[in-house]
């Protein structure tokens, strides 16, 4: 990844983000058994994982028509929020803390050659001690993920039909141990870390700023019984909340390294060629569109659209809405948690037609 | 490759390495790597009585007695793929074997191979000299 | 939670390989015996999912190893340096003493262009150069998790940024690491017994016998299923999962002992089949993960 900008006076005037590696997944997947997407496509990313094994056991239920219960749903949202739970601690201690806490000396990992370090010795020697003790707590995120998941990263428990195996109740009590001592810890460190900075580097409420596009397809939503936990699949153009039409989405491949009949195409239309030479392309990404507009997603946007953060669109509240989403994702999956019903799990043999189509 | 190059070459490679084993044994005094060298020697020797005992089972020995055992053509070997209530069926050397509860066929594929196939050519340049046929059910011989 | 491995004492013994590995390098490091090398860590043609695995490590942990038995050089992920900074990083390692690890594979498409690691003086660096150049002058390389070892999900067919595995661009030999991802212990304990001892004995594929040895399958607790020809039709049941396709029979790793996460859970004992996710021939070779039609 990559990030190119044009700087005049001191003001960033243009900035082009790279993706700089291909590997070809779509074009993967062509000829494969169905059901071995659900592992196949975890690996696009170790550290999300677990979105794609549901994205795709998603798409197979719907392509099969096979119904997921609402036990397979919470077992499954559970590995899911297990997988933010443990982005979100690694994400602000291990990549966004070390721009602005000068960590402990001794290791060439932690040398940085910029100087703008502000908080106050004791600060920011606390924050650094949350940098190393943090990592039990991501990773017992993932520890939990794997009492119901089998593994992680990669885990084996998501499939058509909601999971593998049924909770049992030393897995219950496992977990919400587990949970409990990482929601403890976002609430009483990461947290307020996070507003520890934001408290010194104020300006940074002013740098990175959106235009309130936001979009989610919908985040712990939807149950029978429970309703919608976090937010629906919504979306904020043009100064409304609306529900989101995913029928509106399409690929813009201008300045991506791809060849396209036509510049526009929605995801079903075409598996790109990638083309390394194409002129004015400089990444891999493609640049996805909505109703034409470069839209926003991930914690702010999720935050945003339910009403839960509306502080303002900058880079130092994004920062902020992931901290807050992880405590409100730790709170979701108490309450799924609570609902779990031991030694329920519903899995069939399943049949694959000649041809069907899911989203 | 065929069969008997693959074989010289397996036995090639332990006696070179049996003799590595050996040179460094003379100039070691260190009592661990003394016995980490001796361990490999011993891993040699059996590596080269398997390659003997799979020569021994290779050896043209016809697995069924003259005159008896079904005849396989190409079509009906290949209806034999393992699913749909069908067996499990591999050809090697024109001897048809049934892999339908052999361990490493798992959902009836092998690295890639689906049962009712002739794999004799994938079986000489990954398994030769390995005692594994002896080992599987024969169910009968392709037709010439 | 199974426990009938634990009465075998060779089991129970691997178990513990990494921890006392890893705790015998870091108390030999603190009391001088041996120095703290430096480790480059090179996330190339792959998913990362190596780097978050390591940060999973319980028992050993990422900590104790990061802060006590080397100096971790570079880490795209990790550190806290950014751009050309980082790259300098890089580079000044030449002509040093340092161990690589590698994970992901290498793309060699239009000379490596399909990866593009870093920018250094004005140049990408690509993924195909950047092994070539940091894996010769290694003190020693270790490829971590399935794609660096052989290729993996990232050369899956029809491969197309034409990846490849990093020992066939490479003269001298790597550890193989394999293992989708490679679990902590393994590269821990690997790493640790190399710097105590050097290269640990190897298996015709270069992977440590200390960790790859035997087969799943001799270790499944569901062997006697197998056995017995009681087998599952579906995930989720109790019987051996042969029948929907389970690789243990031909994977080497330790997971039905070792397992996952703190000794949590594992594939198999999540209702799922082994994917062979550690073996060479991963993903293609080892496809299809799951049928339902096996008679």
């Amino acid at each position: 990844m990559g990030v190119n900008a044009d700087i005049d006076h001191n003001i960033v005037t243009d900035a082009r983000t790279e993706g700089l590696l291909f590997r070809g997944f779509e074009k993967m997947l062509e000829g494969r058994n169905p059901f071995d997407a659900v592992y196949f496509t975890q690996r696009i990313c170790g550290i999300c994982s677990t979105a794609h094994s549901i994205a795709s056991s998603m798409a197979l239920e719907e392509a099969l028509g096979i119904a997921v219960s609402q036990q397979g749903r919470y077992l499954r949202d559970i590995i899911h929020g297990c997988e933010f739970l443990q982005n979100h601690i690694r994400h602000f201690y291990q990549f966004t803390v070390p721009d602005f806490i000068r960590l402990p000396e001794g290791s060439a990992l932690f040398e940085t050659d910029h100087h703008d370090f502000r908080l106050p010795k004791q600060k920011n020697d606390r924050i650094a001690r949350h940098y190393f003790d943090s990592l039990q707590y991501s990773r017992s995120a993932h520890e939990m993920l794997a009492i119901l998941g089998g593994k992680a990263p990669h885990n084996h428990g998501i499939f058509p039909g909601g999971v593998t195996a049924p909770a049992t109740p030393e897995k219950i009590a496992g977990m919400r141990s587990l949970l409990l001592n990482i929601r403890r810890f976002v609430c009483d460190q990461m947290i307020p870390d996070a507003y520890t900075i934001a408290d010194y580097y104020k300006e940074y409420f002013e740098i990175g700023q959106g235009y309130g596009n936001f979009l989610t397809f919908g985040c712990f939503n939807g149950y029978e019984k429970l309703g919608t936990l976090y937010v629906d699949p919504l979306e904020s153009g043009s100064g409304r909340i609306t529900k989101l039409d995913p029928g509106k989405i399409t690929e813009n491949v201008d300045s991506s390294w791809y060849t396209a009949k036509s510049e526009t195409d929605t995801p079903y239309q075409a598996v790109l060629e990638p083309d390394r030479k194409k002129s004015g392309a400089y990444s891999w990404v493609k640049a996805p569109r909505y109703r034409g507009l470069p839209y926003e997603v991930g914690p702010l946007a999720r935050m945003w659209l339910c009403g839960q953060y509306r502080h303002g669109i900058s880079s130092m509240d994004r920062t902020l809405a992931r901290v807050l989403e992880a405590r409100k994702i730790a709170d979701i999956l108490l309450v799924l948690l609570e609902n779990v019903i031991p030694g329920v799990c519903i899995q069939k043999e399943y049949e694959v037609p000649q041809s069907a189509r899911g989203d | 490759m065929n069969h008997n190059e693959i074989f010289i070459n397996m036995v090639q490679d332990n006696l070179n390495e049996m003799n590595d084993t050996i040179d460094r044994l003379y100039t070691t005094s260190n009592y661990c790597a003394k016995n980490r060298l001796l361990n490999r020697l011993r891993k040699n020797m059996s590596n080269l009585s398997v390659l003997i005992q799979g020569l021994r089972g290779n050896e043209g020995i016809d697995p069924l007695p003259p005159g008896t055992g079904r005849r396989f053509t190409q079509a009906e070997l290949s209806r034999c793929n393992g699913r749909d209530g069908n067996p499990a069926y591999v050809a090697v050397n024109g001897i048809v074997y049934d892999v339908t509860n052999t361990a490493a066929w798992g959902g009836a594929t092998h690295f890639g191979l689906t049962a009712g196939a002739d794999v004799t050519s994938q079986f000489a340049s990954c398994h030769a000299g390995q005692p594994i046929l002896s080992k599987l059910k024969v169910v009968g011989k392709m037709t010439e | 939670m199974n426990r009938s491995n634990d009465s075998c004492p060779n089991l129970s013994m691997r178990l513990e390989t990494a921890s006392v590995l890893v705790h015998k390098a870091v108390g030999a490091v603190k009391r001088n015996r041996i120095p703290r090398r430096n480790l480059i860590w090179l996330e190339l043609t792959g998913c990362s999912g190596n780097t978050i695995s390591l940060l999973d490590g319980f028992h050993p942990d990422f900590k104790s190893v990061a802060a006590q038995m080397v100096n971790i050089l570079y880490s795209n992920s990790l550190m806290a340096a950014e751009g050309e900074a980082a790259m300098e990083r890089l580079f000044g390692a030449i002509g040093g003493d340092y161990i690589l690890a590698a994970e992901g594979a290498v793309s060699t498409k239009d000379n490596g262009l399909y990866n593009i690691i870093g920018r250094w003086k004005g140049r990408p660096v690509t993924a195909y150069e950047a092994i070539q150049k940091f894996g010769e002058q290694a003190a020693c390389v270790v490829a971590v998790g399935t794609c660096a070892s052989d290729g993996g999900i990232s050369a899956a067919r029809p491969n197309p940024a034409e990846c490849v595995g990093i020992q066939s661009l490479l003269d001298r030999e790597v550890i193989k690491l394999p293992g989708c991802p490679c679990h902590p212990d393994w590269f821990l304990g690997t790493l640790a017994y190399f710097l105590l001892f050097g290269e640990p004995e190897l298996d015709e594929r270069q992977r440590p016998l200390m960790f790859y040895s035997t087969l799943i399958h001799d270790l499944c607790p569901r062997r006697p299923y197998f056995d017995r020809g009681i087998f599952s039709s579906k995930l989720g049941e109790k019987g051996c999962m042969f029948k929907l396709g389970c690789r243990g029979p031909v994977t080497r790793a330790d997971c039905p002992i070792r397992k996952w996460n703190g000794r949590v859970n594992w594939p198999i004992g999540d209702g799922s089949p082994c994917i062979g996710c550690a073996m060479f021939g991963f993903p293609d070779a080892m496809e299809p993960f799951i049928s339902y039609d096996t008679t």
